[in-house]
């Protein structure tokens, strides 16, 4: 698209627009030019473009007349206005790094909240979508005690919490757990008949056809029939307590579930975990590199059709569940072309 | 204000980037305002780009940098990722 020359009207409102914002974006803009800014931008990407275009003009008209742009923003008045909600998600990712970083202790808030994974709306672009869901991204949930749920795709997670107890149902599919402490309220996730309890823990449970596997990151989970299956009469079957690099399985397709604890080291934990977002973040690293980290994360994998793509060399910082926003730049900034091969598969290769 | 489309979701930040060379100010622009953002680094090998300082929305912030540079911005608006990227001449 950027390839094509321009014919263009230079008195049409769209290139008067951009040429008036061009020239407020050297002097710096207001709180509220900002917001017009952001809006103008965004209102149609015939937008985008034009105010590319001035950019590279400028360049050249810049280059041309020997003059030393400087280019300060002002300082923003706003400045001392309140902090945004920061994404959750960055503040998970450096409270990851410190791995036994003390964990928040909740309020007690009774409420009952109810989600459900949704997929993504259908968008512009990539060619051929028949894999939508599994590009969605990760889904976390912060609940209202400061527990937060990690979703992988397809999961499906109902929460009731109560004055006595915070209660949580894995419907489908694989979640994390990251649970606040709150000795005085138990938290449980219940799936397929199967208990899980916690007191400020991190967990994940994958819920199969036949069977719940479940694994703890930190503290130590309890796991039993649910009181509610019929099959499980009560103190019939010890609870079972799972720790750090320990995993259960519990065989649901039978009648009397049947706990069964192993062992598991770092590297299966890691495996197990690989679908939650980690930040790429890469001062250099080849394109050939960075599509593997993504391939070991998501269903949907990147397939680069020519060996020279590999070693361009790339400085990112993007999240491995985002495939779909990191595709869709290769094709609009890197003369790249994508195409569906199958419904999870990816090829990228060079624009024709 | 209402603002429309994607453009509702961002939300302004601090952020207070030096001038300085493209491969480390990019980085340090995606760190303090915690987008995702992708540059080859050919294209942005040996360019300056301009200090940012205040609160800014992020794409508002990365123009003002590479304003005047031969570098422009790419904003991915269903995942609201960025790339910076060099015109091809």
């Amino acid at each position: 698209m950027k390839d094509v020359p321009f014919e263009f009207d230079e008195n049409s409102p769209v290139e008067i627009a951009a040429s008036e914002w061009f020239a407020r974006l050297d002097r710096g803009l207001t709180a509220d030019e900002q917001d017009r800014y952001v809006e103008w931008l965004a209102k149609d990407p015939l937008h985008r473009e034009t105010i590319n275009r001035y950019q590279s003009d400028w360049e050249n008209f810049d280059r041309l007349a020997g003059i030393h742009l400087k280019s300060h923003a002002r300082i923003d008045p706003d400045l001392l206005a309140p902090a945004r909600e920061q994404g959750s998600r960055w503040a998970r990712w450096g409270r990851n790094l410190a791995i036994f970083g003390p964990l928040p202790f909740a309020a007690i808030v009774v409420l009952t909240l109810f989600f459900v994974f949704s997929g993504p709306e259908e968008s512009a672009g990539l060619k051929l979508q028949p894999a939508t869901e599994l590009l969605a991204r990760i889904e976390q949930k912060t609940l209202a005690d400061g527990s937060i749920i990690e979703m992988n795709r397809g999961a499906e997670v109902e929460v009731a919490y109560s004055a006595a107890e915070r209660r949580v149902f894995l419907k489908k599919g694989e979640a994390n757990f990251d649970v606040a402490k709150d000795p005085d309220r138990p938290f449980l996730v219940n799936v397929a008949g199967v208990d899980v309890q916690a007191v400020g823990t991190i967990f994940s449970i994958r819920l199969q056809e036949d069977e719940v596997d479940v694994i703890v990151t930190e503290g130590v989970v309890k796991v039993k029939p649910s009181n509610s299956a019929p099959a499980a009469p009560r103190g019939a079957v010890s609870d079972t307590f799972l720790q750090v690099g320990q995993r259960a399985k519990v065989d649901i397709g039978s009648a009397a579930p049947v706990i069964n604890v192993s062992a598991i080291d770092d590297r299966e934990v890691q495996e197990r975990h690989l679908w939650k977002p980690r930040l790429l973040d890469y001062d250099k690293i080849l394109l050939g590199e960075i599509v593997k980290e993504f391939n070991r994360s998501n269903p949907v994998k990147v397939v680069l059709s020519d060996p020279s793509l590999e070693t361009i060399s790339l400085s990112s910082t993007f999240w491995s569940d985002n495939v779909e926003g990191f595709v869709r730049l290769m094709e609009s900034s890197f003369g790249m072309e994508a195409e569906w091969r199958g419904s999870r598969e990816i090829l990228l290769r060079k624009a024709r | 204000m209402v603002m429309l489309g994607c453009a509702a979701e961002k939300e302004r930040v601090s952020l207070d980037v030096p001038a300085g060379d493209a491969v480390k100010t990019l980085k340090e622009f995606a760190r303090q305002t915690e987008v995702e953002i992708v540059y080859d680094l050919q294209s942005v090998n040996g360019v300056r780009t301009n200090a940012v300082s205040g609160r800014y929305d992020p794409e508002v912030a990365l123009r003002i940098m590479v304003r005047g540079t031969p570098l422009q911005v790419d904003y991915e608006r269903e995942t609201g990722a960025y790339a910076v990227f060099r015109e091809k001449s």
